[in-house]
């Protein structure tokens, strides 16, 4: 990883500033690489942190032997706090993240908040295991007269495996008697080894849409790849 | 409050994410919301900040990683431009930036990522992107150029793009 671009903006009349921090990423691995997460610290000349940019998750695509460009910018609210400006400094760390993918297939919609649909569905996929998907209807607000259901997917997913998942996304289409799509969602969350998480997206729409309409469901889990590390100095923004 | 926030940002295709929402609700829901279309993301989520009391992140609705210099007015056009870049059009930006700052400069990682990227081309369009890059290296960085097109000539015969 090469930080390619690290600048920052003339401060604003309320001292504050703007920064961009470009890299280029190469993937060197065998994996294709579907997204990856970073940060950015910025440090005064003291090497003390005042400002950063963290967690930022990107789509980012890459086979193997392609290159990418990610971003941050650390805001810096109080410039003067900063002291020489052009002596900020930045440390960028980065991990980019394969992906597995698979579909869970094409379920049910409940038709009222009484009638939840209970699937017996169970997959057993490298490092995690689901057994079972609950969807059911909510129970409409006694003072809510709009005819808008929500329909929410419950998947527990274990993690069987010693790996820790970054993430696992679970993508529902819900899709009306003819099979076009109503409405999409997602919902995501970590899962560490050994350990269990509730992944529950929701879709909305009318009663009336959702009779004969079912769920398609998909699942697709990242695993971290590799650990990119890079720092620069900062340099103030041409205009 | 953070609902409120975010009926707003999503105007402009964002929205805010906080830790501590849930004392967010609970305590500052009376103060008056004053987004200015014109602050950066950065300016938008200081300007919370010292209103509220409370730290909250901006994401993009369509591309989520955002930069904090962009104006909460731009921001929709700007992560719409981003998601129409085509993925070989963010390979060309990406090593267009590797070859910008001399200093960065990497000419072997360049080489055999062009390489990579030459034997995936399948139309017209995506000829042309990479001519575009190679046209233009040729007035910026002709070291570089003269090098790419020995290292592609010795090894693809038939290539006729230099």
């Amino acid at each position: 990883m090469k930080i390619t671009e690290a600048t920052y903006t003339t401060p604003s009349d309320d001292q504050s500033s703007s920064t961009s921090i470009k890299c280029t990423i190469e993937n060197t691995s065998e994996n294709t690489i579907e997204m990856s997460k970073g940060y950015a610290l910025l440090l005064d000349e003291n090497g003390i942190v005042i400002g950063n940019d963290a967690e930022r998750e990107e789509d980012s695509f890459a086979e193997t032997g392609e290159s990418f460009n990610v971003e941050y910018s650390p805001y810096i609210d109080m410039t003067n706090h900063v002291g020489d400006l052009d002596k900020m400094k930045t440390i960028v760390d980065v991990t980019t993240f394969r992906r597995e993918f698979f579909k869970l297939g094409e379920f049910e919609c409940p038709q009222d908040h009484t009638t939840p649909i209970k699937s017996d569905y169970s997959k057993e996929t490298g490092d995690i295991r689901i057994q079972g998907i609950y969807i059911l209807m909510h129970k409409p607000y006694e003072d809510d007269n709009s005819d808008e259901r929500t329909i929410e997917t419950r998947i527990a997913v274990r993690n069987i495996g010693d790996t820790y998942i970054e993430k696992v996304k679970v993508k529902l289409q819900l899709v009306d008697k003819e099979d076009a799509v109503i409405e999409t969602s997602e919902d995501h969350r970590n899962v560490a080894p050994s350990s269990s998480n509730s992944i529950s997206p929701s879709v909305y729409a009318k009663k009336g849409k959702l009779k004969g309409a079912s769920i398609k469901i998909s699942i697709a889990t990242y695993y971290a790849v590799k650990h990119f590390h890079a720092e620069g100095n900062l340099t103030k923004q041409k205009n | 409050m953070l609902d409120k926030i975010n009926k707003i940002l999503s105007n402009y295709s964002c929205n805010a994410v906080s830790s501590n929402s849930l004392i967010f609700e609970e305590t500052k829901s009376s103060i008056i919301l004053n987004i200015n279309e014109n602050y950066t993301l950065g300016e938008t989520e200081k300007y919370i900040r010292n209103q509220f009391k409370i730290d909250i992140k901006i994401f993009g609705l369509i591309f989520n990683n955002i930069p904090s210099y962009i104006k909460l007015l731009d921001s929709d056009s700007y992560q719409k431009k981003r998601f129409k870049k085509t993925d070989l059009e963010k390979k060309i930006e990406a090593l267009s930036n590797l070859n910008k700052n001399t200093l960065n400069s990497d000419e072997d990682w360049i080489i055999r990522s062009l390489d990579n990227l030459y034997l995936k081309i399948n139309n017209k369009n995506e000829k042309k992107i990479l001519k575009d890059y190679l046209d233009n290296l040729k007035k910026v960085n002709t070291n570089l150029y003269n090098k790419i097109k020995e290292y592609m000539k010795n090894k693809y015969e038939l290539i006729d793009w230099f």
